[in-house]
């Protein structure tokens, strides 16, 4: 039996109601009545439905207004059936065209089956397919209210990567770059996974949330996507780069959070991985982003204890001119501010302040950045050397690596003109979403280091832009020189050559 | 390097009786339980979709066949160019 929610059913409904009304004299004959139908078995009223929907609508005491309720939301979820039905039917039709596509090119009346013909005709359909397939499931992640089907999204996420669709990943990209940062947090914290929980004596622990495998193939999906757009500096590329910038943040550095929960009379209460994600500076039209989460990279912190801290995630756009030295600059500063925190690292907090003190000017010098850079990494090793040799303490020596690495890395990526867009994780790791490198320039210094050094290699800007994005920077022969050499005499080494070329 | 599909009255056949089953499938089911018609109802696209089955078994049975006749054509024209070949070689001989 179907139920009947066409508008006559409705009249008709209202018209039983208006009966029972003019039937029910005094309260306690609807009483009675309620007594007597309240097993209506409706397999002895299939023949004569009106009478059993009288009785339903007595017992229940139903009134118009909840028959217009029923029929409202019944409507409304009709619509939103109707909307999937349709998008399956745009899929069925392209795949249907497709292969009477197929058809028209093998068929021996027409006489079409060329090479050329089949790419010509085939080509657009199965882009025209595949778009469509693309449209289906980004109405499937949809909602009608205009959010999405977070669930469906988590159920995508367990999947394995090789089990999801082409389609699929280019879907969810697609509804992603349409989430506003509130969606996004709840399609990311859709994507996380409790991987166990470690317990304490007192029975807190905490729990272990994994990002799903297919969370880090979409992410690579996006990275391929994304190659060819790099070069544009519209605003519109500029989002998509800095939600590709979010998703690697997430699938590189935040691939495991500890979140503190608590495993109290054997039964484990799981805190759910909570996410925020906000503009950094919502006063500039920078796609920087804050990412922070109610949990932290290790189970416990350096004294072996429950570590309770947050943790955070910062991304940056990719900016007009090289901006990596800058930033990376700030973020040793801010590791050496860490050390202050330890009362008897007296030394440490002179290497705070003089590498603070550097940073600040290098603010007030914007356009010199490389200059204050060399001049940092100048008494960089002396003042961290110094601490090295004073404290031999796992901790700061452990900062005090992750400054070297910073400040040599930002050495190196300034040397090679590079821009870049990233993520800095507060623990000083990192991860380069993308990058360009002005290759003029760097062409220039490349050229001006072998006069200089009376050398000469067989690499230009462009093999080293291939050699870092398979990770072999270092393979090129006397890189490590190169750069040596571009940090401690790029003042004069260059413009000796190409004076006023480096702008 | 693509899929390689069988074709044969056997995948066709296999094809068709899968399609059939979707069908079977789709008129049992209904969300709302909901015969209502009109513009764009979930009813009416249900409708739509079932007689789109239909025209995709037409597609892949039309399909197959042109298949058919193009490799009947290629067989036929191999089998002139080999009694050609053996004609001349004849002559020669």
């Amino acid at each position: 039996m179907k139920r009947d929610f066409s508008d006559s059913a409705k009249t008709k409904l209202i018209s039983l109601i208006d009966e029972v009304n003019e039937e029910q004299w005094f309260g306690w004959t609807d009483f009675l009545g309620d007594l007597f139908c309240w097993g209506l078995n409706i397999e002895d009223y299939l023949d004569d439905l009106d009478s059993y929907h009288k009785k339903v609508v007595d017992k229940n005491n139903t009134t118009e207004e909840q028959i217009n309720t029923i029929f409202e939301n019944v409507a409304a979820l009709d619509s939103s059936y109707a909307k999937i039905f349709e998008n399956s039917r745009q899929t069925i039709q392209e795949q249907i065209d497709y292969i009477k596509a197929l058809a028209e090119c093998i068929d021996p009346a027409v006489d079409n089956f060329t090479l050329d013909f089949v790419e010509q005709s085939m080509k657009q359909k199965e882009e025209s397919l595949f778009m469509s397939m693309v449209d289906y499931y980004t109405g499937k992640i949809k909602t009608d209210n205009g959010d999405y089907d977070y669930e469906y999204i988590n159920e995508i996420m367990s999947q394995q990567p090789e089990d999801v669709s082409p389609e699929m990943y280019l879907a969810l990209i697609k509804v992603f770059n349409k989430m506003n940062t509130s969606q996004k947090e709840k399609f990311i914290e859709s994507s996380y996974f409790v991987g166990g929980f470690l317990s304490w004596k007192d029975g807190s622990g905490k729990n272990v949330y994994h990002i799903s495998e297919v969370f880090k193939s979409m992410t690579s999906v996006y990275g391929q996507l994304i190659s060819s757009v790099q070069d544009s500096d519209d605003s519109k590329t500029k989002k998509i780069l800095s939600d590709y910038n979010i998703l690697n943040a997430i699938a590189y550095q935040a691939d495991s959070v500890y979140v503190v929960g608590s495993n109290t009379f054997g039964s484990r209460h799981i805190d759910d991985i909570d996410i925020k994600i906000e503009k950094t500076n919502p006063e500039n039209d920078m796609y920087d982003y804050t990412i922070t989460f109610n949990g932290s990279k290790k189970v416990s912190n350096d004294m072996g204890l429950l570590d309770l801290s947050e943790m955070s995630i910062k991304t940056y756009e990719m900016r007009n001119g090289t901006n990596v030295d800058a930033i990376f600059d700030n973020y040793a500063i801010d590791l050496t501010e860490s050390l202050r925190e330890d009362e008897n690292l007296d030394n440490a907090k002179a290497v705070a302040g003089i590498i603070k003190d550097l940073g600040f000017n290098f603010v007030d010098m914007s356009l010199k950045a490389s200059n204050v850079l060399t001049a940092g990494d100048a008494v960089k090793d002396i003042i961290i050397g110094a601490v090295e040799e004073n404290y031999n303490n796992k901790i700061t020596n452990e900062t005090v690596d992750k400054i070297q690495s910073l400040l040599t890395d930002a050495n190196a990526y300034n040397a090679l003109a590079m821009n870049a867009s990233f993520s800095f994780c507060d623990d000083g790791t990192y991860t380069i979403s993308c990058f360009k490198i002005d290759k003029k320039i760097l062409n220039n210094r490349l050229e001006s280091w072998q006069i200089d050094k009376g050398i000469s290699v067989a690499y230009n800007a462009d093999d080293v832009v291939e050699k870092i994005k398979c990770g072999e920077l270092y393979e090129l022969e006397k890189m490590d020189e190169f750069l040596e050499w571009y940090c401690t005499e790029n003042g004069s080494g260059v413009t000796k050559y190409y004076f006023g070329e480096e702008t | 390097m693509g899929k390689t599909i069988k074709i044969n009255t056997e995948t066709l056949n296999g094809l068709i009786e899968k399609l059939n089953d979707k069908k079977g499938e789709l008129t049992s089911y209904s969300p709302t339980k909901c015969v209502k018609k009109g513009s764009g109802s979930s009813a009416d696209k249900l409708e739509e979709i079932e007689a789109l089955y239909d025209e995709m078994k037409n597609a892949i049975v039309d399909l197959y066949d042109k298949t058919i006749s193009y490799m009947q054509g290629l067989s036929q024209q191999a089998d002139e160019t080999d009694s050609g070949i053996s004609e001349s070689m004849n002559l020669g001989g």
